[in-house]
């Protein structure tokens, strides 16, 4: 594939309605092996901008890359094919499946045989191995979370976006969550992800963009985000 | 009593293989399609019409009918499940991408409904049809119970087809996807499960339900173009009984409400029959709106 950096997004407008987009021209690239951090304040067009990318909403404008290949106007079930892993907020996992069908659903667009795929996912994620025949409403906060990145695993996809991985989950969780995301990115999968929980994530990731009103405000290396005042004071809740 | 029982078994199985298209209906496009009893007649015409030129066949063992009719009603199975398709593609497709409203959906279904009931009056006329003018002598099962030996032929395949979508849904990796679809169509995309695909197949598997059933009751005894809007309330009230959304739900409606109907005539006249579906339907929606399999939400 080509040299360049793994998704590149230019000038995407996006919104739920036509015509009133969320985000207004919005720029970003992750390159294979970093974790990039999407930060801003609610309605800032962060959740808005990773489903305009995975191809749940429609794009008004601009373009979307994986790989150099187009995937703009792509509908989402061929944007998974294109390499992208997708992990929503909120109903993440199939609470009516197993954990074991969820995983199988994640790997829908896999031919052949599931079984290594299946194991290399109880391998990467313990917990859930124990539970494979039980219903996903049975799980915790942190093994649905779990669940919700191993199911988006399963395709072998190139670039994992995360929408607010580590909402609801207790402090011990979230660390571990980031931890597995490290671990990730270091096998040269590409990770974005949107955060609340800001100055964690930028501490565990290689570059940030902070969004407002749906544009870029600020962008750079994580540290240098973190130690930026105009950053901390305005979208990480004050100075340490 | 006990034939009361016999009888209303083999009703409550057909009436299950027509509420399992209704549940699937419901869970996977989102609507009440008021046009499903009509893939039972469908069904039951497209057979009349390969039995009309290839012949019922020559009966079989204490059978009315040959393989023909069986093989006439898996062609229809298949035709049904196609034109179930085409409706959609015809009429409920352009409302969903237009984001209609649920009540203009049932609307829609109404207006499809009789389009194709008077389709078949056009071409059938209202008289009555039989597949097969043969005899059949009813055989005593128990004491009392006498029921025809291609009623329990009827029942048995009902059962293989429920039993054979049930491992289907449990165990494919296409069954999965119908019913990660069912819970979550956003979450099913982002899996790589193309929504169009899983819709096709769900009306497909939905109309070759209706019309096994379509068949069947046109055996038992005869076929008029009512067959299927007869039938519509009893549809309804056994996916609603079972709590939508579950094969084991519509399975078990469909069998409570055939009891419930063949029990009833134990005490009142058979002339009030028509109205136990109401009265379940009203039962159900008062005592337990959700279902007996379904979440209370």
């Amino acid at each position: 594939m080509s040299g360049g950096p793994r998704l590149v997004v230019e000038n995407l407008v996006a919104g739920y309605v036509r015509g009133l987009p969320v985000v207004h021209g919005v720029s970003i690239e992750v390159d294979r092996g970093e974790i990039v951090t999407l930060i801003g304040p609610n309605g800032a067009g962060k959740s808005t901008l990773l489903k305009a990318i995975a191809g749940l909403i429609a794009t008004e404008g601009g373009r979307v890359w994986v790989d150099g290949r187009d995937v703009t106007a792509l509908p989402t079930h061929r944007v998974v094919s294109s390499g992208i892993g997708f992990v929503p907020q909120t109903g993440n996992v199939f609470t009516t499946l197993t954990v074991h069908e969820n995983l199988k659903a994640g790997a829908h667009v896999i031919h052949g045989s599931l079984d290594e795929r299946l194991e290399r996912a109880y391998a990467l994620f313990a917990p859930l191995a124990a539970r494979r025949a039980l219903r996903a409403r049975a799980l915790s906060g942190g093994e649905r979370q779990m669940l919700a990145i191993a199911r988006a695993l399963m395709t072998d996809p190139t670039l994992l976006m995360l929408d607010e991985p580590t909402a609801g989950l207790a402090p011990r969780m979230v660390e571990d969550v980031f931890r597995q995301l490290r671990g990730l990115a270091e096998t040269g999968i590409a990770v974005l992800m949107v955060e609340q929980n800001a100055r964690a994530a930028l501490s565990v990731s290689d570059r940030g963009y902070v969004l407002a009103e749906g544009r870029n405000r600020f962008s750079g290396p994580a540290h240098a985000l973190l130690d930026e005042p105009r950053v901390a004071e305005a979208f990480l809740g004050g100075r340490r | 009593m006990i034939q009361a029982l016999a009888d209303g078994i083999l009703t409550g199985a057909i009436i299950a293989l027509g509420a399992i298209g209704v549940t699937f209906t419901l869970e996977i496009m989102r609507f009440a399609n008021f046009a499903h009893s009509e893939l039972l007649t469908w069904g039951a015409y497209i057979a009349l019409i390969i039995v009309t030129f290839a012949g019922p066949g020559t009966p079989t063992g204490p059978l009315s009918f040959g393989w023909q009719l069986l093989a006439a009603a898996l062609i229809a199975a298949v035709l049904t499940g196609l034109a179930a398709w085409a409706v959609d593609t015809l009429v409920f497709r352009r409302l969903r991408r237009r984001g209609a409203l649920p009540l203009t959906m049932v609307f829609a279904a109404f207006g499809a409904a009789l389009v194709m009931r008077h389709l078949i009056v056009l071409v059938f006329g209202h008289e009555s049809r039989y597949y097969t003018r043969e005899l059949q002598i009813a055989v005593e099962l128990l004491p009392g119970v006498r029921v025809l030996p291609d009623q329990i032929f009827i029942l048995g395949l009902a059962l293989a087809a429920m039993i054979t979508l049930h491992a289907f849904l449990a165990w494919s990796r296409t069954g999965i996807a119908m019913r990660a679809m069912a819970e979550s169509p956003a979450l099913a995309q982002v899996c790589g499960i193309e929504v169009d695909a899983v819709v096709r197949l769900t009306w497909i598997i939905s109309g070759a339900l209706a019309a096994f059933a379509g068949v069947f009751t046109g055996l038992t005894p005869q076929l008029h173009p009512e067959i299927g809007f007869n039938l519509l309330l009893s549809l309804f009230a056994a996916a609603i009984l079972g709590g939508t959304g579950s094969l084991a739900g519509a399975v078990t409606g469909g069998f409570l409400v055939g009891l419930a109907e063949n029990l009833s005539l134990l005490v009142i006249s058979p002339g009030y029959k028509g109205a136990m579906p109401f009265l379940l339907l009203l039962a159900i929606l008062i005592l337990r709106p959700q279902g007996l399999f379904g979440a209370r939400s």
